[in-house]
């Protein structure tokens, strides 16, 4: 059978990730039921049952014949609770690296705030874009990063560039302008961050590389700005 | 290119000392004076509220900011 999706379920499946490129696989609850289930999601509002899904997806994980041309006229309207995504598997690599794409992205691995924190080397650097010369999360006066900032890695922005990457697809970013410039950043080795690869949002791949720092970076840690 | 406004200086100040969703935006549920609250909407450099295609909102109309919870993925 297929489905609308209630409004408030469009809402939540907009801001969990795809399962490939213009959908979802979910397993899910419907209200008052205790039977998880799958279905398929175009465009997170059609959704559409996934009869024998479970036990079939996970002997054909990765099965795009699943997912046929959606159907176009919709049934009743739906709504569901307890919604986790299945993505395609993909080869357990054990580190948060995994395997490099074209462009090279990472098609594998946690986001940052996933991972464990780490403290800096002390002679890392970080790279913050920003479609703003003003980007506030660079505390210019004490020359620092702002606590609960994002950043890239020098490498992988450095690849983004040599690869002719595009910035806002590759860090999964809802600009509506385009990124102009790059903070550098050198925490010190009493600062800490997680590291992690960019999930898809926003619309966007992802797949670079993401450092987060909870608290932010020392003082006169902040070295330069330049045009991206 | 989507329609932007521009939030109150008093709830930038609060956005810039909160943690981030991704390189430079916030997920974040806006309060309006009309009472409406707007759920898990972007802000670019704790400034710019990111609009909806039909949505006509001013800076004056934006009475109050918070972080949205994260979702589990």
């Amino acid at each position: 059978m297929i489905y609308k999706a209630e409004n408030k379920l469009i809402e939540e499946l907009l801001n969990k990730p795809e399962s490939g490129m213009g959908y979802q696989i979910i397993e899910a609850k419907r209200p008052f039921s205790r039977r998880r289930e799958m279905f398929v999601v175009y465009n997170s509002e059609m959704v559409v049952e996934l009869e024998d899904g479970l036990d079939f997806y996970k002997k054909h994980p990765a099965d795009e014949s699943l997912v046929a041309e959606p159907p176009v006229t919709y049934g009743d309207k739906i709504s569901l609770t307890g919604i986790d995504v299945i993505k395609p598997r993909r080869e357990d690599t054990g580190s948060i690296a995994g395997e490099l794409s074209e462009k090279r992205r990472y098609t594998n691995g946690k986001a940052a705030l996933d991972n464990a924190l780490v403290n800096a080397s002390g002679k890392d650097t970080f790279v913050r874009l920003s479609a703003y010369y003003n980007d506030r999360r660079i505390d210019t006066v004490n020359k620092k990063l702002r606590p609960g900032s994002y950043t890239t890695t020098l490498a992988d922005y450095l690849e983004c560039k040599k690869q002719k990457d595009n910035p806002v697809d590759r860090y999964a970013l809802p600009n509506v302008q385009p990124i102009a410039w790059a903070f550098y950043i050198e925490p010190k080795a009493s600062d800490t961050y997680q590291e992690g690869i960019v999930q898809p949002a926003n619309g966007r791949n992802g797949g670079g590389l993401e450092a987060f720092f909870a608290r932010g970076t020392s003082d006169h840690t902040f070295l330069k700005t330049t045009i991206y | 290119m989507p329609q932007q406004v521009k939030l109150p200086e008093t709830l930038i100040a609060i956005l810039s000392g909160l943690p981030e969703s991704g390189m430079g935006y916030q997920l974040v549920d806006i309060t309006l004076k009309d009472g409406r609250t707007l759920s898990r909407r972007k802000v670019l450099n704790a400034e710019f509220l990111l609009l909806e295609e039909t949505e006509n909102i001013h800076t004056e109309d934006v009475t109050g900011v918070m972080l949205s919870q994260r979702s589990s993925s």
